[in-house]
């Protein structure tokens, strides 16, 4: 009795198992780096970050960049392109460079899909400095990798 | 009073089941935990210039991840073009030139198309060109990543007006 009662534990334990982690693949996965914080340019503080997101379909990446403080900058001053990177560094696809066009706390870039591999995201933004009439680009930092 | 054998069976079933689940959401948790601890490593603010390999006519290459900063990108950055090659792209090609003032930087950018395909070529490390790397123009979004929703998405890449 005990004997039976501990294969049907064991083979719920799994089905458990496997229920969890493919209702959060069907859900969409994604992994973000920490935020970096820079500036201030133009009297503005800013943060950036760098994300790969996943779901059964489509893996991309996002590069975001945005006032400290999520209050509105004005038109063109941040700038943001997302790349996706592969496990052994290969830049696998990358987004232009875009910048706000309208007065906005934050802006977000994303990439085309790809297929399936193992991800990283590694963005780029650009803000510009009114002072000396210069765009400025800090690099997000690496997000975790995503396996697709 | 005692628990029937039926009972004590569904008990431990159910309690198993329960396990199993908090198991495996908690085993996909740590893996993504796991990966952002390595993160502060990687940031290309601190961390010291990468020194790149230089091809024949003295241009640097490697993959732009090992880069400090936009500004010690190599010339030639690892890349897989179309089916499946490996090679590297221009940096020049995939970063564009800067703009000087917002209103050149929206100029610019309103003459670019959602969706439209972008092909730069592929070179191999001594600068011959052996393939292609496509993309698409995407546009920006201006809201943040975690309010975008699938909308945003399909306009940012100008997928809105072909369906």
């Amino acid at each position: 009795m005990i004997k039976k009662n501990l294969k049907g534990a064991v083979i719920a334990f799994i089905v458990g198992i496997l229920f969890a982690t493919s209702t959060v693949v069907a859900l969409g996965a994604e992994a973000s780096s920490n935020w970096f914080n820079f500036g201030p340019y133009s009297g503005y503080s800013y943060q950036n970050q760098a994300t790969v997101y996943s779901d059964t379909t489509d893996v991309f990446a996002y590069t975001e960049v945005a006032n400290q403080n999520w209050t509105d900058v004005p038109v063109g001053y941040m700038g943001a392109e997302a790349r996706l990177f592969n496990s052994s560094g290969y830049l696998v696809n990358y987004s232009n460079m875009s910048y706000n066009g309208t007065e906005t706390g934050a802006l977000s870039v994303l990439t085309d899909s790809s297929t399936h591999d193992t991800y990283y995201s590694l963005g780029i933004t650009a803000v510009y400095n009114n002072s000396d009439g210069y765009y400025y680009n800090e690099d997000t930092y690496m997000s975790p990798r995503i396996n697709f | 009073m005692s628990i029937k054998p039926l009972g004590i069976k569904t008990l431990t079933i159910g309690v198993a089941l329960v396990s199993g689940i908090v198991a495996g959401s908690m085993g996909f948790g740590s893996v993504l935990a796991s990966a952002s601890n390595n993160q502060s490593l990687s940031n290309g603010n601190v961390k010291p210039a990468h020194i790149y390999l230089k091809n024949n006519n003295g241009e640097t290459y490697g993959s732009a991840l090992d880069a400090s900063s936009l500004d010690n990108e190599p010339n030639l950055i690892a890349a897989i073009g179309e089916d499946g090659i490996k090679g590297y792209v221009r940096s020049v090609d995939v970063n564009g030139v800067m703009p000087k003032t917002p209103e050149e930087a929206i100029a610019q950018q309103n003459k670019l198309t959602a969706g439209t395909a972008v092909e730069i070529p592929l070179y191999d490390v001594n600068d011959k060109i052996i393939g292609s790397f496509k993309t698409h123009i995407t546009k920006g979004i201006n809201k943040p990543t975690t309010s975008i929703n699938e909308q945003d998405i399909k306009d940012a890449r100008g997928e809105s007006t072909s369906k």
